[in-house]
């Protein structure tokens, strides 16, 4: 499965590579995310807790960190698995300043997994929406923390929370297109 | 007394229906022992990759468990999965994964508990390290350097390699007008039984006996196969099939489960019951087809085929099952179908790849070759121009010429291809529907015609056709009770072919009584003499002509015993209407209950006759029998959606004589539905890393009524000589005639576009891409 995508952020390049960097922060904007830590500089141990069509199940894995070029590039490496399956693959981060608007930032990113076990056998067909949603979920969580630690305050975390965020997100951006 | 009427011939209904539209019949999971215990298979992931550790210590202490084992239990301890079939490379097949997985489902290890659900529970609590390696899912990239190695000790994935070389196809190609070159690829299939596999298994501690009942095919050689790994003797094994809902040649094998759970069972000393779920079933029970065919065909411009060389890439899966190599054999043998053509030769190369292995699937290397031979036939129409209804019939063996021996080494036994073929020409009316299919065409409609002339290969045979330990050969035993009622004991076992109507019908009118008066049993080794079983379409040719040999054995003793109560010498006598009568005068009768009467009483008439009225007989075939036929074919595909509508479908088949025209009808029914799928639908697909993409029904697009034509059915009728019936089969025929026969419409329709061939499934995505390009040229 391939994904790729770009997502404007709210901040400055330092502050999003900062929040891209910062396990705790990241474990609480990762839909399903149960656990984070850092193992190493460029190296991540968690577990998250997903539910894809009828596969629902907790996966832990690895997450290391390559051709790390602060403040605007990393490489992914994730190996992860559960009963439900298993996930391997790659993954590039890339951050540039958006034009004329140093105060915020283009997230690019793409990747590369492989799924196996009934995760890949039954959520196939979903598998790429799925993805989809997942990205906007973070994207969402990881713009309200930026917004929320710029006025001061912390995001505060929640699956619905976050989501109402990302729908009212999506409502603004509808409305600042059409004006 | 009321009149028994005969019934070979006639349209009688299965007696098997009752209980199977009721739900009143037996399958494995039906059987229920007190105490059973339920087996969950633990099953790999990964296409390929290294077993480092297996946890299983969190399982084995769950509620509810009564064992946990993995490979490493059974190392030294079980043999391992037998294949049967040549081939130059065949590796040690375990029940439980050594060291390393090769394919996505295989199974690592087993947990047995008090119910299917605790056992789930605690296989999830198997921590299973793997360290992932790279697969290979492309047979054409499995023999590449670099590939990853399934099996290393063999150092790379070649199964084996057979070379059927002859000179006089390169003379051939050297002097023809033309060489019509192309590929062809037979997709991955899976058979899809209504019922999946299951095995139940019952040891009984103080006598030593294994019982087991589970879905197949071959109770027999099942029982010989489980004994063997298991290390028990033979005559300690009873192997039960009870209703078995379906197979298409899946159940024609021996599985790990199999073992596993007959093992189990004597581990625990209780009863283990293993029932394989809908998604295991699709990854883990055998498929079918997979071949990938490069062909050349040298021709002269008037049509006529003067060779096929072929080479042959063969997808065999990881492990080799009870046939997997055995079956493309019967690809390269008959890819010349019903044409005379002077010169093939073929290559066969079979490969390892990180996939289930393949088996034989209704048909079983015939519907490859006849696609190979109706493909043929429309390319060299379409090369050169001319109808493909006039290149079949230039090229056809001409009636005379039976008994006919091809160039590859068979014998067809009888045949008469054209005046099929005309029968099915008249039925659809071929001047008038090419006619409007001309007339669609200038409306923007496109309209198909396809037409498949195929043989095959049934009454599958003589035991040199086959491997050493699954002879051709079949028995029956016939016993006449001392009511007089028969009993039959068959070797077959049927799984849907329905052969308890067909050998009652046989047996009713060989006595002259009732079809309800006669009893046909199956598919238990305790109750049946040794037998082969039911595949290749061999139940009727050659376990009814086994069955025929026994009747005319009882009938001699019979007619014995009447001819001294009757004063009237043996050859003379005949049995209807539940009398043993004169031919010549048909008033002059006995009861056929008094005869039975003599038979089983305490004074023989016959001084030195054995008492009792059964006989036992084994029946091998001096040759298969060669079933034929034409189908045709009308399609529309639609070029805006692809998708392709059926207008008509005739089927003329040619299954010799025929006992039970109900049956013959739904075998037709059947195998036109199996065949369309693999045209038009059906494709087992595994990812370029080996994951397995159509592993529910949801993605495996077997087809749906809606789906499917309505089906005009003919047959002609030209007797085999190679069994007393003058049968040849039917069970495989739908399946083989149906694929190019529709593959041959589709690609019929699109001709107008400049399309020359696609690959099956021909999915409406295909086609619409195919349109769009065409199109766009």
């Amino acid at each position: 499965m391939k994904i790729t995508g770009e997502q404007i952020m709210p901040a400055p390049r330092q502050r999003v590579w900062d929040l891209f960097n910062d396990p705790d922060r990241l474990a609480r904007l990762i839909p399903g995310c149960e656990k984070l830590d850092k193992l190493a500089p460029d190296e991540f141990a968690g577990t998250i807790n997903v539910g894809i069509a009828a596969v629902k199940g907790s996966y832990a894995g690895k997450l290391k960190l390559d051709e790390i070029r602060p403040p605007e590039h990393y490489k992914m490496l994730v190996d992860g698995k559960g009963k439900q399956g298993f996930m391997r693959g790659t993954g590039v981060l890339d951050l540039t300043p958006r034009d004329g608007d140093p105060n915020q930032t283009v997230v690019k990113y793409s990747g590369d997994v492989q799924l196996g076990g009934p995760l890949m056998q039954v959520g196939q067909r979903v598998i790429d929406s799925a993805a989809k949603m997942l990205m906007g979920q973070f994207f969402a969580a990881a713009e309200a923390e930026l917004k929320a630690e710029a006025a001061g305050a912390v995001a505060r975390q929640g699956f619905f929370i976050n989501f109402w965020r990302y729908l009212l997100n999506v409502i603004r951006s509808f409305f600042r297109r059409s004006s | 007394m009321a009149v028994v009427p005969k019934f070979v011939g006639e349209r009688i209904k299965r007696r098997e229906d009752p209980r199977l539209i009721s739900g009143t019949a037996t399958y494995v999971d039906d059987v229920r022992l007190p105490g059973t215990l339920a087996a969950v298979v633990l099953r790999s992931p990964y296409p390929h990759a290294r077993i480092n550790s297996i946890d299983v210590a969190a399982a084995r202490s769950a509620p509810g468990v009564a064992a946990v084992l993995t490979g490493a239990d059974l190392k030294d301890k079980v043999g391992g999965i037998p294949c049967v079939a040549p081939a130059e490379h065949i590796p040690f097949h375990p029940l439980l994964a050594q060291g390393k997985v090769r394919f996505v489902g295989e199974s690592v290890a087993v947990v047995v508990a008090s119910d299917a659900y605790k056992a789930q529970d605690a296989a999830n609590l198997i921590e299973v390290d793997y360290d992932p390696l790279d697969a290979v899912s492309d047979p054409e990239k499995a023999l590449a350097d670099g590939a990853p190695i399934l099996h290393e000790e063999f150092g790379n994935n070649l199964v084996t390699r057979a070379l059927v070389p002859n000179p006089a196809v390169d003379e051939a190609i050297a002097k023809a007008d033309k060489v019509i070159k192309f590929r062809i690829v037979n997709q991955r299939l899976a058979p899809v039984p209504m019922e999946p596999r299951g095995v139940l298994a019952d040891w009984h501690q103080a006598s030593g006996h294994l019982t087991v009942w589970t879905s197949t095919q071959i109770p027999h050689l099942l029982r010989s196969a489980l004994a063997a790994v298991l290390g028990l003797p033979e005559n300690r094994v009873r192997v039960i099939a009870p209703e078995v809902g379906g197979g298409f040649g899946a159940k024609l094998n021996f599985y790990r489960e199999e073992a596993l759970v007959g093992y189990l069972s004597r581990m625990l000393g209780k009863p283990v019951k293993w029932i394989e779920r809908r998604r295991e079933n699709l990854a883990t029970t055998t498929h079918g087809r997979d071949q990938i065919t490069y062909l050349e065909v040298p021709v002269k411009n008037d049509g006529t085929v003067l060779g096929i060389k072929a080479k042959f890439i063969c997808d065999m899966g990881a492990y080799l099952q009870l046939l997997t190599p055995a079956i493309p054999g019967f690809s390269g043998l008959m890819m010349t179908g019903c044409y005379k053509i002077p010169a093939t030769s073929f290559e066969q190369v079979m490969v390892f790849t990180n996939k289930m292995a393949t088996d034989a699937y209704r048909g079983a290397g015939r519907p490859e070759a006849a696609y190979i031979a109706e493909r043929t036939m429309d390319m060299v129409a379409l090369e050169l121009g001319l109808d493909p209804v006039e290149v079949r019939r230039r090229n056809f063996i001409p009636k005379d010429a039976f008994p006919y021996a091809t160039c590859a080494g068979l014998v067809y036994d009888s045949g008469d291809y054209n005046t099929a073929l005309n029968k099915a020409l008249e039925i659809v009316d071929y001047p008038k529907i090419r006619a409007e299919q001309a007339e669609a065409l200038k409306h923007g409609r496109y309209v198909g015609i396809g037409v498949a002339s195929y043989v095959e290969i049934c009454g599958i045979g003589p035991s040199v056709m086959l491997p050493p330990k699954v002879p051709g050969w079949e028995s029956a035993t016939v016993r006449m009770e001392p009511d007089s009622r028969v009993t039959v004991l068959t070797g077959i076992s049927p799984h849907g072919q329905g052969q308890e109507t067909t050998f009652a019908q046989m047996a009713a009118d060989a006595f002259g009584i009732d079809i309800d008066d006669v009893a046909v049993v199956h598919g238990d080794t305790a109750i049946v003499q040794y037998g082969v079983g039911t595949f290749g379409s061999r139940g009727l040719s050659v376990g009814g002509a086994a069955l025929m040999m026994s009747v005319s054995k009882v009938q001699d003793k019979l007619k014995k015993i009447a001819s001294t109560m009757m004063e009237a010498p043996p050859d003379q006598l005949t049995f209807a209407n539940r009398t043993v009568a004169l031919k010549s005068d048909a008033t002059k009768s006995i009861p056929l209950q008094a005869v039975v009467d003599a038979a089983y009483g305490w004074k023989m008439p016959i001084p030195g006759m054995e008492p009792g009225l059964d006989a036992t007989s084994v029946f091998e075939p001096t040759g298969c029998t060669f079933p034929f036929g034409t189908h045709i074919s009308v399609v529309e595909v639609d070029p805006d959606t692809g998708v392709v509508k059926f207008l008509r479908y005739v089927a003329v088949d040619d299954c010799g004589n025929i006992i039970s025209p109900l049956l013959v009808a739904g075998q037709v029914h059947g195998g036109i539905a199996q065949g369309i799928a693999q045209a038009l639908y059906e494709e087992v697909v595994y990812d370029e890393n080996g994951q397995l993409v159509t592993a529910t029904l949801m993605d495996y697009a077997a087809p749906r009524a809606q789906m499917l034509p309505r089906y005009e059915l003919a047959h002609t009728v030209t007797p085999s000589p190679l069994n007393p019936m003058g049968v040849k089969g039917v069970g495989e025929a739908g399946t083989i005639g149906s694929t190019p026969c529709v593959v041959n419409a589709v690609m019929d329709a699109l001709k107008p576009l400049g399309v020359r061939h696609i690959d099956m499934p021909l999915r409406p995505e295909k086609l619409w891409r195919a349109i769009r390009d065409a199109k766009k040229a």
